[in-house]
């Protein structure tokens, strides 16, 4: 066919695939701000890439070597693994119970909607801001509030065990509404004939909840799992504006190190491999969890 | 209807999301003159002598047909961002203020430019600059910087709580200040308080006064790093001892400007951190100690007293836009005029030209503590040793490492395992 033929063809969508056609733009936009950065990510950790030099040799394995023999990184891997899952199993109680709270009709439920969703659409800077003003140990209210009931002053957060769970406390906080609205989606799916049949059978409350509702839920409690999970790998803000990492490093995650290195001391290679890792260390994870629970069928 | 409203709705969304979060960056040009005006854009410390400066950039701008915008930023972020900048030759900024610890890192990577052309060329007069400060900013003989704001570190201490406690004199040896932040810690005060966040800048700035003060020495003769000396795990152990046991609740993660609110607010009996810390003490409005601090030279160990020396200057980057406006600006900034100017309007206890702290009008105003003060300053920069930090290329990351040691020390571990650890993790990437 002609030139002009075809041009036609793919202006009026009359091709074979124009699916393929109308996602194009699309899909180009998401190769280069997604694809094209990782793979110089990957080309950035196989080099000794540092700001300060001009030279930066290729190095090939070297950077993932130095990482994985870095006690500091094996010490955030754990701090990481600490605040993901010190965060998502209360989340998921919490949001669970929250959800449930909402599917009933109680006076105020259509307030209660709007508001409870505030911790989780507010800025997380601004969320680790004020905290930090409401746990400072002389001018914080949380204090005045404890001292006023006759217990001791709180210093949580220059508290190398206590800082984390701090921070923990924060994320359960503000993120068990976006679990409850996830679950709260489901309870509103749920199909009523094997409750009317339970209760003909003479199960209990507890019974249709444990054997009815959670495996109904149970696709969407795993979905909120993996959002919750993906976010608290990789989580920055509250961490950087309260404690930076510290004190010492018993709050530096993954993702923190990695910063540190790159935006401190302007080691890219070293901070491109720490995220390298992290990035085969989700993908491997979130593998795992797709295929257990079969949620790609 | 309903489905043009939720759409009309959603775009209205789309839009305010997308203009509210469009950076701020950048400055005004102005609009629509026919002489060009030319911007200048400045990354600045959040500081006092900064915003002593602020309020004269209007008669600059006037005078000189610029406009001078400042990015003021809080001391830790300051360095990534400017130096983001840098490693990316980018001209976002004309000017930046560093510290002299960074200039040797700066100078070898290319990323200033060498001001001494400038300086011959407009005549500016160095000589006047405390040669300490100017010998900071320096590299291999090339100037990078001008001295805008320097500081030594001197004791501070309430003269209030020592006479209602029978004690006449301030502490002159570490001994003393452990026994008298202990003797004072009570009633609801405490003995000390120190910077105890981590970092180069912060925990380890303070703590390097100790360091040399017990006799430590960075590098050995062979130039092997020597953090985990017998007298530095001494001086660790004093410092974490201090701030654990005498300092306010909260006060291992002090930064500076917590140190200076608690001394404001009377909670201690003791500071030592920088000495321009005094025009804020002494500032009615938001101290309520005024008139009762005295100040001392830092506590002596073995080996000495060793005040620490930092210095603030404004130097141009390589790829600026505006290299000689930028020239220009610094010389007026750090000129004696306007030095002595913001010094009698503001809180300038920190300048960096000998003239200025030598004009009467100058020593009137910051006449504390009977004059002691300005003689402790002038003494401590004179003392100053230059290698209070030691002033290598990778300091950030030798900094860094000694600021998580102390900050595990204050946390309960062992002075020696963690000085250790630093060792180790120094000596890996120092080969």
């Amino acid at each position: 066919m002609n030139f002009r033929k075809k041009m036609l063809q793919v202006l009026t969508l009359e091709s074979p695939a124009p699916h393929r056609i109308l996602l194009a733009p699309m899909v180009i936009l998401l190769f280069t701000i997604t694809i094209i950065p990782t793979l110089f990510a990957v080309y950035t950790s196989l080099h000794d890439y540092r700001l300060t030099e001009i030279d930066k040799p290729f190095v090939g394995l070297k950077n993932f070597s130095d990482v994985l023999t870095d006690g500091r990184f094996w010490n955030s891997f754990l701090n990481t693994g600490t605040y993901i899952i010190g965060a998502l199993i209360p989340q998921l109680i919490i949001g669970l119970s929250l959800a449930l709270l909402m599917n009933k009709n109680f006076k105020g439920n259509k307030i209660g909607k709007s508001l409870f969703l505030l911790p989780t659409i507010t800025t997380p800077v601004v969320i680790g801001l004020i905290f930090i003003m409401m746990l400072d140990p002389q001018f914080g209210i949380i204090n005045y509030l404890l001292t006023s009931l006759g217990l001791p002053m709180q210093t949580w957060l220059s508290n190398h065990n206590a800082a984390i769970w701090v921070l923990i406390g924060i994320d359960i906080w503000e993120w068990s509404p976006f679990v409850a609205l996830i679950l709260f989606a489901g309870l509103q799916s749920l199909p009523q004939e094997p409750y009317e049949a339970a209760s003909v059978d003479g199960a209990s409350r507890w019974q249709s909840f444990f054997h009815l509702t959670l495996p109904f839920l149970s696709p969407y409690i795993i979905i909120a799992c993996i959002f919750r999970f993906m976010d608290t790998f990789k989580w920055f803000d509250t961490i950087y504006v309260m404690t930076k990492g510290g004190p010492g490093t018993s709050t530096e995650t993954m993702n923190m190190y990695a910063y540190m290195t790159g935006f401190r001391f302007l080691d890219m290679g070293h901070a491109a491999a720490i995220s390298i890792i992290m990035l085969i260390m989700i993908i491997v994870l979130s593998q795992i969890i797709a295929k257990k629970s079969n949620i790609l069928r | 209807m309903k489905k043009t409203g939720l759409g009309f709705v959603a775009s209205i969304m789309l839009i305010s999301t997308a203009c509210g979060s469009s950076p701020s960056q950048g400055g005004q040009e102005s609009e629509g003159s026919d002489v060009e005006t030319i911007t200048l854009h400045a990354a600045v410390q959040n500081h006092s002598s900064v915003e002593a400066v602020q309020a004269l950039l209007n008669e600059y701008e006037a005078d000189n047909n610029v406009k001078v915008v400042f990015d003021v930023l809080p001391q830790e972020e300051i360095f990534s961002k400017t130096e983001l900048a840098l490693a990316s030759a980018s001209d976002q900024y004309d000017i930046i203020m560093t510290e002299n610890m960074f200039i040797p890192k700066y100078a070898r990577a290319d990323w200033l430019l060498d001001l001494n052309d400038y300086i011959e060329s407009t005549g500016l007069d160095m000589e006047d600059f405390s040669q300490g400060f100017l010998e900071a900013l320096s590299s291999n003989g090339s100037v990078y910087a001008i001295p805008f704001y320097g500081e030594s570190s001197m004791l501070m201490y309430n003269k209030e709580i020592f006479e209602e406690n029978g004690i006449t004199s301030p502490p002159q040896t570490i001994d003393e200040l452990v026994s008298i932040a202990e003797q004072l810690t009570k009633d609801g005060k405490y003995g000390i308080a120190m910077r105890g966040l981590r970092g180069q800048g912060m925990n380890v700035y303070t703590w390097a006064g100790f360091f040399n003060a017990m006799g430590g020495q960075w590098f050995t003769e062979d130039g092997q790093p020597n953090v985990n000396s017998p007298e530095s795990i001494q001086s660790v152990e004093i410092y974490a001892d201090l701030l654990s046991n005498y300092a306010p609740p909260g006060g291992t993660e002090f930064s500076w400007d917590q140190v200076q609110l608690n001394v404001q607010q009377g909670n201690v009996a003791m500071a030592i951190d920088a000495t321009n810390f005094a025009s804020r003490i002494e500032d009615p409005d938001n101290s309520t100690v005024v008139g009762k601090i005295g100040y001392a030279s830092v506590p002596s160990g073995p080996a000495g007293s060793f005040p620490s020396v930092s210095t603030w200057g404004m130097a141009i980057p390589k790829h600026a836009n505006h290299p000689k406006e930028a020239f220009d600006f610094i010389s007026w900034v750090t000129s004696k005029e306007i030095q002595l100017k913001t010094a009698l309007e503001g809180n300038r206890a920190d300048v960096t030209r000998n003239s200025v702290f030598e004009d009467p009008q100058y020593i009137e105003r910051y006449n504390y503590d009977d004059g002691n003060w300005v003689d402790v300053t002038s003494r401590a920069f004179n003392e100053s040793y230059a290698n209070y930090r030691p002033r290598i290329e990778e300091w950030n990351r030798f900094g860094d490492l000694l600021g998580i040691a102390l900050s595990e020390v204050m946390a309960g571990r062992s002075a020696e395992e963690a000085l250790n650890n630093a060792q180790k993790e120094i000596e890996g990437f120092l080969q």
